[in-house]
């Protein structure tokens, strides 16, 4: 046929995400630089409980063949597994269940991924904790792209007060994979003529967590589980003495336990908490995690109670 | 939308979308709030620490906007419920949470853009007396008032 062959682009995002807009200014993008580009949107409404898609394929150097009545070129309205060479997902869970679906191979791949989470409906109405571990969705995606660029575009977005579609398309401009200039994608945002501010603060956002990857590539540090009260003394206990007895593991837990407890009533009470989570250290088959669970439960059981007849409580309120 | 029958089909909906209705009413709001008029919006809240992480509202609403986040108790591991910034402030997930008796964690917060001095009076005596009574209403802006 004597002419290039097409790029092949997915997108993949969730209702309401900006994923049509996104796919639009790509679409301009790519015309604007000179090649031909054909795209099926399948839009939806459908946030999280199912996925919008977004097909392009582009032609490059063939934009002229837009406007004269030249043979245009025969390109197709889906993806086919296998045959994507740029995968774009607005969230986690919808690049890997692109990858399940053979659209992210390690032959021709590049993955551009947010990490970012939204939970689905599963994930989030399970009666304890129901999400998934992001570490396991993380290692897919590594092992299944020939390229993946990953970061919390969510969270850069709301850094730069800006949305994930415009950092997202940032993020592609910066990654190289199209032979579109910084400046077309820039003209797109701006012919749209919507939040063109916004937009374009997205925009470059996005293309600094590429261009400047200590910005964005390194991942946000998993959030760390909330600060545990620890150290000094509570109300008149000695917390640290009084926790060398129980094994390491449970002393966090114990110490925000002990604070709690003196706040609720008094260090006696603390006192007698302690006590009877000692009772159970150093008994057979309780080690330091069943300790820890132990002294979890019953700090709420001794706040539940409340006042105690054996201790000489005063009512407590909750300090400011 | 379950029945087996073929053909065609008729929504008959009790009120306008939720989502088509913010679409109409921002730029409204926005125009509003930028000549200096008074501009209510509300949202929806569920407080952390009175939220046991069961998940109930979840289950029975259903709302996207209604999803968990890690919690802030250092002595409960089960995720929280939270309303993220999707929240257009139907009263929905309130109402089907108080409906089934079920949740006292859920708040109104109305978000008065441009208020006048009655409102600035209103929220001051309210924050004083919480204050008081050994509340944390030191917030100087918003409102928290408990769901209907």
């Amino acid at each position: 046929m004597g002419e290039s062959r097409p790029i092949k682009l997915l997108l993949a995002a969730l209702g309401g995400e900006g994923g049509h807009v996104l796919a639009s200014w790509l679409h301009d993008a790519a015309i604007a630089s000179g090649h031909y580009a054909q795209g099926t949107f399948i839009p939806g409404v459908a946030q999280r409980t199912g996925a919008t898609t977004y097909y392009l394929e582009i032609v490059p150097g063939a934009a002229v063949r837009h406007t004269t009545g030249q043979r245009r070129p025969v390109l197709a309205l889906n993806a086919a597994p296998g045959e994507v060479d740029v995968m774009v997902a607005s969230e986690l869970l919808e690049a890997t269940r692109a990858i399940q679906a053979g659209f992210v191979t390690p032959e021709r791949t590049t993955l551009i991924a947010s990490c970012a989470r939204v939970f689905t409906v599963d994930e989030k109405s399970t009666m304890t904790d129901g999400r998934l571990d992001p570490t396991g969705l993380r290692e897919v995606a590594r092992s299944c792209a020939q390229r993946l660029i990953i970061a919390d575009y969510t969270a850069v977005a709301a850094k730069a007060e800006s949305l994930p579609n415009a950092v997202l398309l940032g993020a592609l401009a910066g990654a190289g994979v199209l032979p579109i200039a910084f400046d077309d994608y820039r003209n797109a945002i701006r012919r749209h003529g919507k939040s063109v501010d916004v937009n374009l603060r997205g925009f470059e956002a996005g293309l600094a967590t590429v261009t400047a990857p200590s910005v964005g590539e390194t991942p946000r540090p998993e959030p760390a589980g909330p600060e545990l009260v620890t150290g000094g003394s509570q109300a008149g206990l000695r917390t640290e003495a009084a926790l060398t007895p129980f094994p390491a593991e449970a002393h966090a837990v114990l110490a925000s336990a002990v604070a709690r407890l003196s706040d609720y009533q008094d260090a006696a009470y603390a006192r007698l908490y302690l006590e009877r989570v000692g009772a159970f250290v150093s008994r057979c088959g309780s080690d330091g995690a069943f300790i820890r669970e132990l002294a979890r439960y019953l700090a709420f059981a001794h706040e539940r109670r409340g006042r105690d007849p054996r201790s000489p409580a005063q009512t407590a309120r909750r300090a400011a | 939308m379950r029945t087996g029958q073929k053909g065609l089909k008729v929504i008959i909906a009790d009120g306008e979308c939720q989502l088509a209705r913010q679409r109409r009413l921002r730029p409204e709001w926005a125009r509003l709030a930028g000549a200096g008029k008074r501009v209510v919006r509300t949202r929806f809240w569920v407080d952390p620490e009175v939220c046991t992480g069961d998940h109930s509202c979840i289950r029975l609403s259903g709302c996207p906007s209604l999803t968990v986040k890690p919690n802030e108790d250092p002595l409960r591991t089960d995720p929280v419920a939270h309303v993220n910034s999707d929240c257009v402030g139907c009263g929905l997930c309130g109402e089907v949470a108080h409906a089934a008796q079920l949740c006292p964690s859920f708040a109104q917060i109305d978000i008065i853009q441009n208020p006048t001095w009655w409102d600035r009076l209103r929220w001051r005596t309210f924050a004083a007396l919480v204050r008081r009574m050994g509340g944390r209403a030191s917030c100087k802006t918003a409102a928290v008032v408990p769901a209907e």
